[in-house]
């Protein structure tokens, strides 16, 4: 992917720990994305009304809506949109989980950088030829 | 079906605490983890332009500092409980057990929006199955928490009734505790331990236990 269409790639970081988010956007910034965050389920789903990013990055534990309730809104409503889920947990299966709801992928936290832009792109992407 | 025990309930409470501690701690890790790249950003930048922007990289180690201090925090409070059992009866303040017991219940009170506070003089020493109590304690704040309205405020409130300490949780009016809820058999197989009684109104549930428990009983 080239630097002009990851400009044009936006990403929307869901996690309720601000300040992993925030310097997640930042560093996502820095590297060309149209990056932006929310807090919560709830603001998750409302900034997916509004902004329709291409790739959504999902925390699964958050409070109110918890990732996997968040995801399964959005299969319903937004089956397009790119899902990516975050997790802390130690084990895979939480992250297989969101795959079988429909996640493109997971990535376990602390996250590598190189590894989430890669699967941003892989992502958008399948969307993209997606039938 | 495995019969379960008294030591067999408390180690699965140290479970579910230590996934929760390990999650908080991987939270702080993850802030430290981008910050920390973030810094190298800024250097790798500062590499072509020459300057930095000193400003950020304050606010990045003031970040870090702060995260170093959470998981400082949330380890002495794992730390503090790991020790409790490590005599059967032990000596303890009430006021510092049911704060203890409140921070490793925070993970869960904040993915529910309820916020605790205790309520609790400071010079009321116990002798109890320390472990089993706090214990006990993280049972039945997780079952509250449960069935407390996202936003509501718990209150756990200790004082001493004569020989007996009564620990009683305080939810608000919007809230209803169903009638039975307490004890499950868990908390039954502890509050046998501590030779706990429970009593629940509507909005209120009372832990009532000896203030000095001793190895005859």
């Amino acid at each position: 992917m080239t630097q002009t269409e990851k400009h044009n790639l936006t990403v929307l970081i869901a996690d309720d720990e601000i300040e992993f988010a925030s310097t997640l956007v930042a560093r996502l910034r820095l590297r060309n994305f149209q990056a932006s965050m929310t807090n919560s389920g709830k603001a998750t789903l409302a900034a997916i009304e509004q902004e329709r990013p291409d790739v959504l990055v999902l925390d699964l534990k958050m409070p109110d809506l918890d990732g996997l309730e968040v995801l399964a809104s959005l299969q319903v409503k937004y089956p397009s949109l790119a899902v990516i889920m975050l997790t802390g947990h130690g084990s895979f299966a939480a992250g297989q989980k969101g795959m079988e709801l429909g996640a493109y992928d997971y990535v376990m936290k602390p996250v590598d950088l190189n590894l989430l832009m890669e699967k941003i792109e892989g992502a958008f992407q399948s969307k993209q030829t997606a039938p | 079906m495995e019969k379960s025990t008294p030591d067999r309930v408390c180690v699965l409470v140290f479970a579910k605490i230590s996934a929760a501690i390990s999650h908080e701690i991987k939270n702080t890790l993850s802030i430290i983890n981008e910050n920390a790249g973030l810094l190298e950003d800024y250097a790798q930048m500062a590499e072509q332009t020459g300057g930095l922007p000193l400003d950020r990289v304050l606010s990045i180690t003031q970040t870090i500092a702060k995260q170093v201090d959470r998981s400082n925090i949330i380890m002495k409070n794992l730390n503090r409980y790991a020790h409790s059992g490590d005599t059967s009866l032990a000596h303890a303040n009430l006021q510092e057990t049911l704060s203890l017991v409140v921070a490793l219940a925070s993970r869960q009170a904040a993915m529910q929006e309820i916020h605790t506070t205790v309520d609790c003089p400071p010079d009321i020493a116990i002798c109890t199955h320390l472990i089993s109590l706090e214990s006990l304690i993280y049972l039945t704040l997780l079952t509250l928490y449960e069935d407390c309205a996202s936003g509501s405020t718990v209150t756990v409130c200790g004082d001493v009734e004569q020989e007996n300490i009564a620990i009683c949780f305080r939810i608000e009016e919007k809230n209803v505790l169903p009638p039975g809820r307490f004890p499950d058999d868990d908390q039954r197989l502890l509050a046998d331990q501590v030779c706990a009684t429970y009593r629940q109104e509507k909005n209120l549930l009372c832990l009532t236990f000896p203030a000095h428990q001793d190895d005859r009983v």
